[in-house]
């Protein structure tokens, strides 16, 4: 056994909470050692001290069950639009996420779809190009008194968007 | 054990299985068998019976709460009092917090004469002792002493080790000890 008994073997002993064989051992070591002895002795009163807010705090402590068990009923009541209130909210949210995720991968699969058709950017430039120096004018047909063919407008959109 | 026409049950872990599946019943029984001790538990904590009352009435609301999702991984009454304990340091810490606020504004009213007539010198004395330890060893003292829980027990309600319990317990009783009885060891006899 170790050299000196704890407090809370002690306290252990004082309210027989020990079982029978560590209660021996503490009892053959209090026997021998006059330190550990005093401290119990000490302990009895000190557990006299402990014990008197225990006596008045059990008389408090009278429970009213019924009155518990009634105020549980009211909660439970009281709860239940809550708990509608909550679970239909939950509903909602969830429907919400649903809705906002099938928009993300529709959303996805159109600008997929959308982009198999884009113009390609080479010739985006090449038609902003014209359009900013009103070489659609030039077009066949157009009414700028010119007469050039398609061709020499290419052979010119060409040489606009090598620049 | 019979609580009523459609519940019966020899367990509190079948007790709280029940309350999930809707039979009402098995909260009062699960109040009668427990509300007494949580109250108590709650009451040694915070030193205030309305306070406690308080914590009894939010400890079950949450186990009615919890029922539907509970599952016997551990003793009921572990998770219970667990539960208690943490109430009644939250509401425990709101009062430290106001206190100083109340200090701070000088508005702090010590308890009066008649109101401690009320009790005996000794219920007081130990009553702040207890109040007067630091948060974890006033809870192990209330469980141990009080409550009768291993050092094992408290370890599981509180989350900390049996070890770490049983060192804060030492401490504890110790404190406790200088101040119920400050004659009772210290001064008399010298350490072997």
């Amino acid at each position: 056994m170790k050299k000196h008994l704890s407090e809370v073997e002690l306290i252990e002993l004082c309210q027989g909470r020990l079982n029978s064989r560590h209660a021996d051992e503490v009892r053959k070591h209090l026997a021998k050692c006059a330190y550990c002895a005093h401290r119990m002795a000490a302990t009895d009163e000190f557990v006299a001290s402990m014990d008197a807010w225990k006596v008045a705090a059990s008389d408090e402590c009278a429970l009213d069950a019924a009155g518990l068990i009634s105020q549980a009923a009211r909660d439970r009541e009281r709860d239940l639009p809550y708990r509608i209130v909550r679970v239909t909210l939950g509903q909602a949210a969830a429907i919400i996420v649903l809705a906002g995720l099938s928009g993300a991968v529709a959303g996805h699969y159109l600008a997929q779809f959308s982009n198999a058709r884009r113009i390609p950017a080479e010739r985006v430039s090449e038609q902003v190009a014209a359009h900013m120096m009103h070489l659609d004018a030039l077009a066949p047909g157009a009414m700028t008194g010119l007469d050039i063919t398609s061709d020499e407008v290419q052979i010119f959109l060409g040489g606009v968007t090598q620049q | 054990m019979c609580t009523g026409a459609n519940v019966r049950a020899d367990d509190d872990e079948r007790l709280m299985i029940l309350l999930g599946r809707g039979e009402n019943e098995a909260l009062d029984e699960l109040m009668r068998r427990h509300a007494s001790r949580i109250r108590q538990i709650a009451y040694r904590i915070l030193g205030k019976l309305d306070e406690a009352d308080d914590v009894v009435q939010e400890t079950f609301t949450r186990v009615f709460r919890f029922a539907p999702r509970y599952k016997p991984n551990a003793k009921f009454t572990t998770w219970l009092f667990r539960v208690a304990v943490n109430l009644s340091q939250d509401v425990h810490r709101k009062n430290c917090r106001e206190a100083a606020l109340r200090r701070a504004l000088r508005l702090w009213r010590p308890v009066t004469a008649g109101e401690t007539h009320q009790e005996s010198e000794n219920v007081e004395r130990a009553r702040r002792a207890i109040a007067s330890l630091a948060e974890f060893q006033r809870t192990a003292i209330v469980l141990h002493y009080y409550e009768r829980l291993s050092c094992a027990q408290i370890g599981e309600i509180t989350g900390r080790s049996a070890a770490a319990v049983e060192s804060a317990l030492s401490r504890a009783y110790a404190t406790l000890r200088q101040r119920l009885n400050p004659t009772g060891i210290q001064g008399r006899f010298p350490e072997g």
